[in-house]
């Protein structure tokens, strides 16, 4: 071997050296094992049920743009984020142009380009599709490929915020090629298709048995020469988050486990063993009471918990809920039932924390008094002496009715002890969630027909714009029989002002007085009593303490940069 | 005996056809949603456009029916496609899907039985093969010490349930000890002398769980039976002419007794073919129980309708069995 080129394998091996913590070659990293709990049944987001099956399918399918850990838009297929600046956005708003990455190349080799954008638009837009996710797709015109790397999208109307359609992991692009015969209602007899899409991130589906397991090797096309690190992933699934946990903090069997819903004991516990890491991050999810602010009576009957059969005869007065939530002690709530998961607050609009309005902060800490004194002051006062408040012959007796859940259900014991304090008598009630949660119009306990006075469930809004969630509490959002109890709007809360001020946010482009609307908005919402926020809670996940580069992410998928994972030597 | 069979079949037709309309119409009772587990943010015209592509509003008839024709006629056609490689009619006909994973769900349940029998069948085997020796001789020794330690014994199979002997198992023997995986890993093919160690260290603990139960349950009504027969005249005369007491127990007593057994061994086939629920979930096996369960909570109608009917087909066809087993053990019982 001649000198020079031994200096030159030496010198290539010192800076491979060097660069080994941080830097590995692709697939060097050798096996890695994620626990998802509730297993993956289906793999194209289009048609997939959550989080359980879009993430495992974000390790192959891709969007045009991520959110990173801190909820910022990063470009992943596109060159750039489209922003007025950068002239991507135009300037009457009514449209946007993404700019693809070159040299993208699918999984079976072929070529990444714009037609496959378009495609996965019209896929989700045709009738019939079972798509899930068409409101991502809402004001959406027309989307067309200007070239073969350049994509426009236009709106109907103007669109301050355009960034719904192919960002984030629920809206990625799908290969024209594999998915051409799946449209409209096709799209839900492609089993082959649905089981395996072809993708372009760094890995591709080896197998897959809905409800139990996948496992994926690297996609040989893949971008990065580098990466991924490790060369096979499995998703296993089953069993329930105490398993899951255990799996990874215990036994070691798995790397990585998703969704740790625990008690915050049994997670201390095993984390005891030292292990693995619990990951933790705070999205935009919000334990909340809805309060019904119409009248729920069964004597109503077709006109019960609608506007036309009035109002509440006491939660329509914002001083008793402002007392019901006055006296709540959150920070014992979360002690008890969330641990780390969770943290107090009386925001509804609690992230991203440039958005919390802070405004209701007086709620954070119980003042049994101050409800007492609120309670006197609205006229309710215990005139027979059973010990429950009373006015005019109606006592402040409650319904309170929530999902059957561990935690719900401690939160419902919790709540019911501290409203009885402040003379409120509380019923509970513990439906099965494929009934609470479900649209079955014959059911007379979902949670969107409301025959209760209040009840808990969390919603959140994906990605990191509140305008759509902010969207639900308007009048037009009301669920009625009218409308077969559709509608977010679960409180009935119908003020014009608000419609106005939600119009408003619609046609703001700057972000510092989007912020200001949607504080305010809040605010109001707050101040309204529709909704009495509990606990703002997190996304728990756990990995082992060999993993590196896990970058916990509420915004994404969590799996969002698996290519850049490691195993520490 | 031909024709009892036959007779048999026959009568077992609209009793199937009954009982999987009786299931449609259970189901279609039950207050259900198949899109109750999609996330809050998506609308509820999205969710209304869902249903009504899975066919959900569809009259109950219709519904009935093109399940009937998906499962009965078109399941065989394509089975017989598969296995004959012939093309039988329509190849784009449509199969009985399921409406979470959006599969076939015969090929759902071709994908979750080997588990299940791997694990809940071997239980079955090795529960038989220790209730029957254990059955027989605390029968034969009632009260001595044998017998109260089988009792003590059954009785924790019976009642401790599997639920709490699982998680136990896994603290122990994966947590502590670190013998046994906890996590039953169903993409393992054993091809060698390492994988099949690994299949069977991965069987101890649901094997061992489900095998306990079973045997429990089985023991003990070879005791009660043994014991009933002991104390007949036949027995008597056995040893009167001298018979081993070896040959007593084993040739007269024990055969005799296993009647009502095989009907209880009989009839408990298709529940292992159901898989075990708890055990599945506890240690991650994803069979057929798993499989229905989360059918269940996922308001997956097709796949819980195809898995009761199953079930159904099963319990009529080894009640079958087991009457067709009376015949053989006992040549008195005669069906023609």
């Amino acid at each position: 071997m001649s000198s020079v080129f031994k200096n030159a394998a030496l010198a290539a091996m010192s800076v491979s050296a060097l660069a080994t913590p941080t830097f590995a070659e692709r697939g060097t990293q050798g096996d890695l094992k994620l626990f998802y709990w509730q297993a993956p049944t289906l793999l194209n987001p289009y048609l997939a049920s959550g989080p359980k099956d879009s993430e495992p399918a974000s390790l192959v399918l891709e969007p045009l743009a991520r959110h990173d850990e801190t909820g910022q838009m990063v470009p992943w297929l596109a060159e750039a984020i489209p922003t007025m600046d950068n002239g991507g956005m135009a300037a009457d708003m009514r449209s946007i142009t993404w700019r693809l990455k070159q040299g993208i190349k699918w999984s079976d080799g072929s070529n990444f380009t714009a037609n496959d954008v378009v495609f996965t638009a019209n896929y989700c837009l045709s009738a019939d599709s079972g798509c899930q996710v068409s409101a991502k797709f809402t004001d959406v015109d027309k989307i067309e490929a200007l070239d073969t790397h350049t994509v426009k999208i236009s709106f109907s109307k103007p669109k301050p915020y355009p960034y719904a359609p192919f960002v984030g992991l629920e809206v990625p692009v799908l290969q024209a090629a594999q998915f051409a015969d799946c449209m409209g209602a096709n799209a839900l007899n492609c089993s082959a298709q649905n089981l395996s899409p072809i993708g372009t991130g760094p890995y591709q589906i080896t197998e897959f048995k809905p409800g139990d397991v996948v496992t994926y090797d690297i996609n040989p096309f893949y971008r990065d020469a580098a990466k991924p690190g490790f060369a096979n992933v499995t998703i296993k699934g089953g069993g329930d988050a105490s398993g899951a946990a255990r799996a990874v903090l215990e036994t070691g069997e798995f790397d990585y486990a998703w969704n740790l819903q625990l008690d915050p004991q049994v997670l201390a516990g095993m984390k005891a063993a030292g292990r693995g890491t619990v990951v933790t991050d705070f999205g935009t999810a919000v334990e909340r009471l809805q309060v019904n602010l119409t009248d729920p009576s069964a004597d109503l009957n077709d006109i019960r918990s609608t506007h036309g059969g009035g109002a509440h005869p006491f939660l329509a007065d914002p001083r008793v809920t402002k007392a019901l939530s006055l006296a709540v002690d959150r920070d014992t709530l979360v002690a008890i039932a969330y641990g780390d998961t969770g943290r107090a607050t009386c925001d509804v609009l609690a992230a991203p924390a440039i958005y919390a309005s802070g405004a209701n902060d007086d709620c954070l800490t119980q003042n049994l008094d101050r409800a007492r004194a609120l309670l006197d002051e609205a006229g309710w006062t215990d005139s027979d002496g059973d010990g429950i408040r009373d006015k005019d012959g109606v006592s402040l007796s409650l319904l309170f009715q929530t999902s059957v859940n561990p935690v719900r259900q401690t939160t419902q014991d919790l709540l019911k002890a501290w409203w009885a304090e402040i003379g409120v008598e509380t019923e509970l009630r513990a439906i099965a969630p494929s009934v609470f949660f479900g649209g079955d119009q014959s059911s007379p306990d979902t949670y969107q027909k409301f025959y209760a006075d209040l009840e808990m469930f969390t919603n959140f809004f994906p990605g990191n714009d509140p305008e759509p969630y902010l969207n639900n509490w308007t009048c037009a959002a009301i669920p009625t029989p009218e409308n077969g109890w559709a509608g977010m709007n679960v409180p009935r809360h119908c003020n014009p002002d608000y419609d106005a001020l939600v119009a408003q946010l619609g046609n703001t482009v700057d972000l510092g007085e989007r912020i200001e609307i949607s504080k305010q908005l809040n605010n109001m919402l707050m101040q309204a009593g529709a909704l009495i926020p509990l606990v703002h809670r997190g996304e728990v996940s756990a990995h082992a303490a060999s993993l590196q580069g896990v970058r916990m992410n509420v915004w994404d998928s969590e799996l969002w940069n698996i290519a850049d994972w490691t195993r520490a030597k | 005996m031909l024709t009892y069979c036959l007779r048999r079949l026959a009568f077992s037709v609209p009793v199937l056809v009954l009982i999987s309309f009786a299931i449609f119409l259970l189901m279609d009772l039950a207050p259900n949603d198949p899109t109750s587990n999609l996330p809050m943010s998506i609308p509820a015209d999205t969710r209304a456009q869902l249903r009504e592509a899975l066919g959900i509003g569809d009259p109950l008839l219709t519904r009935y029916l093109l399940w009937c024709k998906q499962f009965f006629i078109h399941e065989p056609l394509n089975w017989l496609t598969n296995v004959t490689g012939l093309a039988l009619g329509d190849p784009d006909r449509l199969r009985v899907l399921s409406w979470s994973a959006r599969v076939p769900v015969v090929d759902l349940i071709a994908e979750r039985l080997p588990q299940t029998l791997w694990v809940v069948g071997m239980s079955y085997l090795l529960g038989i093969a220790i209730a029957l020796p254990i059955g027989i001789y605390s029968a034969y020794r009632q009260h001595g010490w044998f017998d109260h330690l089988g009792s003590f014994i059954s009785m924790i199979g019976y009642s401790v349930p599997s639920f709490f002997l699982g998680v136990v198992m896994i603290i122990v023997f994966a947590v502590k000890l670190n013998w046994l995986p906890s996590v039953y890993d169903t993409t393992l093919r054993v091809t060698d002398w390492g994988s099949l160690m690994e299949q069977f260290r991965q069987m101890v603990m649901p094997v061992a769980i489900l095998a306990l139960y079973n045997a429990a349950q089985i023991s003990r009504y070879m005791r009660a039976s043994m014991l009933d027969n002991l104390h007949h005249d036949y027995v008597r005369t056995a040893r009167a002419k001298g018979a081993s007491e070896r040959r007593v127990m084993l040739r007269h007593v024990a055969r005799n007794s296993m009647l009502p057994v095989v009907t209880v061994i009989a009839l408990g086939i298709p529940q292992v073919l159901a898989g075990a629920v708890i055990t599945e979930q506890i240690f991650k096996i994803n069979g057929i129980g798993e499989l229905l369960i989360s059918a269940i909570q996922s308001g997956d109608l097709p796949v819980v309708q195809t898995l009761t009917f199953l079930f159904a087909v099963l319990v009529v066809l080894f009640n079958l069995f087991a009457d067709i087993a009376y015949g053989l053990l006992d040549p008195r019982i005669s069906y023609d």
